[in-house]
């Protein structure tokens, strides 16, 4: 993966950086439902890229038979994908970054 | 409503054909992705069941189905919003035309885009075959893959940027020809206010559907179950609290403090949210009392005559309100009902603030960064909000229950921590209090966490062989401590993190200035051993006296890891930096800011003899500032005495221990210096027996006019 400044970008200020404060209160809360949606998938995604099929089937268990309880998944997280703080860092960061350009540009 | 540009006094009405339609702004979330059909059905009973706030009442979507537009429709619509200004609207015209450099630009654009998702498509088949032979085979493939997409993601990128350019200067163009006066200034502003919205239009109308499509071509039918089952606990999360973690992650909120990850699996953005600190920032909120509450809640001290009357009033108004709410200063730490009020006051208030300060700005003719809406989202009460959502949707102390031998947790919690490079005792207990506790643990603040760890650590430290160990600063890699002993006493356990919910402020601060003193020291002397030993030479007002090499560990060396220390590292320092020693105690923290007329001490005179002449922080004296000055010098009738009577070495005193408030979770020889260095200073002015029934505070308070 291209290297970018992680930091920088998860301590960016969206609100800022890209004029959402010239927006309204109903398009800002339009654009985070949209950004949180994109960011859950990327994570996803990128979760999927990586769990091996082993793991993938312990996940469909967990998902299974302790759907409604909040910790399992978060424990799974940590036990199965120790690297998945740092994913989850590069995906926002990236998006981030994404969309600063973008608004530069 | 028919959208409308303000100039100057002079309302633009939008020109004809471009009104918007009456309704709702579709939110994000309702473009659900389409991959897996139950989600969909899921998503809309969770919406049902959810608690709707008035944001949320006037943007809740009906549950019909709505027919799947294809991705040539979708495109389709996003350049008519982009090019009509349009952006509510559902479909482009049949008659829709669009001009020839935004047609030419939007189809090298759409091709790069089906570039792009091939190229995930690629990589993560090659990755698949990589994982799935062990990494045998199929490097080279996945490599170039990687190699394919990132140059289609930069290209992808930059015609989306040609894309804007063409669809601004259409803009801009079309602008200039409807009102012909206004000023470079105006269409500036005009052009910013557009990119903001094409960033909006982006996210929700390109990049959702990338996502999807991506999603649509690269799973497989049991990747799509699991996708649609993370995604179901995504949706049924309230929209409040995905707006909360957005609006946290959006605006880097998140990053204040780099910690654990939270045990809130509910979502992976949530997890992932809670990683960043937005849970840990509600306890930070709540840590520092109810001063600190304001101040941390976004009613932050100002520049400018006007600000600062603005922010002063709002302060005490918050402060009063605050005050009449908790009444018993004590309990509301205990009390997740009370904290949550009081985060919402805050809140409120937070909002109110920021109008005043708006209307002020607008005075100045400044344009304000974010609106009330937004500042209240992001500010204190609101991030603590997720923590709370989390908190109370799971019950008292949402705690993941302990394992239990035969209980349907096993497995899910190991007890076990293995040590990694770099690992401690106190880290691997710290870890174990998150994978075991979740929220309980991870939502305290920086002190109480420190003393929860500290009684785990002490545990090990008392029973070493039990524990495998032979020396509790000393670990090997890939050494494991089984801590599920420990954690079986569950009442054990409760009554460990009522002591550290019932740390009172004072208690707190000291830990917190402890930490920071440790930190500095490590960061200074880094490559010094860190040991229990020298740990407590640091805070009893020593310095660096043996040099040994560093201890990080090595496979198969003895480690020589930090303890207490370590619990520190890594944490976002919550005091101010250490900036002077206090001959013969630890380092002070100097004192912040006056409220009111008040330091964090209580008074000037108490902050001059207390803090700057005796060496204590505002925690420590205030622990010791309530009680009678006689019980000071009773306990204390001398400092060579105190000194016996504390080590057991005096026979005039059979069985007595000093009997003190102090602050922390053990009572430090520094503390206690400094009570004997008080209880001289008091009684150097012969307190009489009247005089020995006042506080020292009202005591030190006495000595204004005699100083």
């Amino acid at each position: 993966m291209a290297k970018i400044d992680i930091e920088k970008y998860l301590k960016a200020d969206l609100f800022s950086e890209v004029g959402l404060d010239k927006l309204t209160a109903e398009e800002r809360i339009s654009f985070l439902e949209s950004f949180g949606s994109v960011i859950n998938q990327r994570l996803v995604y990128r979760l999927m890229t990586e769990l091996s099929d082993e793991k993938k089937d312990k996940l469909g268990v967990l998902l299974e038979q302790k759907s409604d309880e909040d910790a399992a998944l978060g424990n799974f997280l940590r036990e199965e994908v120790p690297d998945f703080s740092k994913m989850a860092d590069e995906e926002v960061a990236r998006y981030k970054k994404e969309l600063i350009e973008r608004f530069k540009a | 409503m028919a959208e409308e540009f303000l100039y100057g006094g002079k309302t633009l009405k939008q020109p004809e054909g471009k009104k918007q339609e009456k309704g709702d702004y579709k939110l994000g979330a309702e473009q659900e992705t389409s991959f897996v059909p139950e989600v969909k059905k899921e998503s809309q009973q969770s919406k049902s069941n959810e608690y709707k706030t008035g944001q949320e009442l006037e943007t809740s979507f009906t549950p019909e189905v709505k027919k799947e537009k294809t991705e040539q429709e979708k495109s389709q619509l996003f350049i008519y919003r982009m090019t009509s200004g349009n952006l509510k609207a559902e479909e482009a015209p049949a008659d829709f035309q669009m001009s020839e450099k935004i047609k030419t630009s939007s189809e090298s654009f759409y091709a790069a885009r089906e570039k792009l998702l091939d190229a995930f498509s690629r990589e993560y088949k090659a990755r698949a075959i990589f994982k799935k032979s062990g990494g045998e085979k199929g490097g080279q493939e996945a490599a170039e893959a990687e190699i394919w997409r990132e140059n289609a993601e930069k290209e992808h990128e930059r015609l989306l940027g040609k894309l804007k350019k063409e669809f601004l200067n259409d803009f801009l163009k079309r602008k200039k020809e409807q009102y012909p006066k206004l000023t470079k200034k105006e269409l500036q502003e005009e052009a910013l206010r557009y990119s903001a919205k094409f960033i909006l239009e982006t996210a929700k109308d390109i990049d959702m559907s990338l996502e999807a499509e991506k999603a649509k071509r690269a799973y497989e039918a049991k990747e799509r179950g699991l996708v649609g089952s993370l995604w179901a606990k995504y949706i049924k999360a309230p929209r409040h609290v995905r707006w909360l973690i957005s609006a946290g992650i959006a605006a880097g909120v998140g990053g204040v403090s780099a910690l654990a990850l939270g045990p809130g699996g509910l979502i992976v953005a949530g997890a992932y949210a809670g990683h960043r600190g937005l849970r840990s920032l509600g306890g930070m909120v709540l840590g520092g009392g109810l001063q600190s509450l304001i101040e941390k809640g976004y009613i932050r001290k100002k520049y400018g005559k006007q600000r600062m009357e603005i922010r002063q009033e709002q302060y005490e108004a918050t402060l009063a309100k605050l005050r009449e709410e908790v009444k018993e200063v004590e309990s509301w730490l205990d009390s997740e009902k009370k904290k949550l009020k009081l985060m919402e006051i805050v809140d409120k208030d937070a909002v109110e603030y920021r109008q005043k300060l708006d209307e002020v700005a607008r005075r100045e003719g400044k344009t304000r960064m974010k609106s009330a809406l937004i500042s209240g989202l992001i500010g204190g009460a609101a991030a603590a909000g997720v923590d709370w959502y989390y908190s109370l949707k799971t019950g008292p102390g949402a705690v993941p229950p302990p394992v239990l031998p035969g209980k349907s947790t096993e497995g899910i919690i190991s007890g076990i921590e293995s040590a990694k490079k770099g690992d401690s005792v106190w880290k691997l207990a710290e870890r174990q209090l998150e994978h075991r506790m979740g929220l309980k643990f991870t939502s305290l603040n920086e002190a109480q966490k420190t003393s929860v760890v500290a009684v785990i650590k002490n545990m090990v430290a008392a029973d070493l062989e039990k524990f495998g160990l032979t020396n509790v600063d000393q670990i090997k890699i890939g050494q494991k401590i089984d801590f599920s002993e420990i954690f079986k006493d569950q009442a054990g356990m409760e009554d460990v993190f009522k002591k550290a919910l019932s740390l009172h402020q004072g208690q707190m601060e000291n830990i917190v200035h402890n930490n920071e003193v440790l930190r500095n020291w490590r960061a200074a002397h880094p490559t010094e051993l860190f040991t229990s030993e020298k740990v407590e030479e640091i805070l009893s007002g020593g310095g660096a006296k043996t040099t040994l090499p560093v201890t990080e560990a090595l496979p198969g060396a003895e480690s020589k890891i930090p303890p207490v220390t370590e619990a520190v590292a890594g944490e976002t320092p919550k005091v101010p930096p250490v900036t002077e020693a206090v001959a013969g105690g630890t380092p002070k923290v100097p004192v912040t800011e006056a409220i009111g007329g008040e330091t964090l001490f209580g008074s000037n005179i108490e902050e001059t003899i207390a803090g700057s002449r005796l060496g204590f922080n505002p925690g420590e004296y205030r622990a010791i500032s309530k009680i009678t000055v006689g019980k000071l010098l009773d306990e204390i009738p001398s400092k060579e005495l105190a000194w016996k009577i504390r080590e057991g070495m005096t026979d005039l005193y059979p069985g007595k221990k000093i009997d003190l408030p102090f602050t922390g979770y053990q009572y430090t020889d520094v503390e206690f210096t400094k009570h004997v260095r008080l209880a001289d200073f008091v009684r150097s002015f012969n307190p009489d027996s009247e005089m020995q029934k006042l506080s020292v505070s009202s005591f030190l308070k006495l000595l204004e006019k005699r100083i």
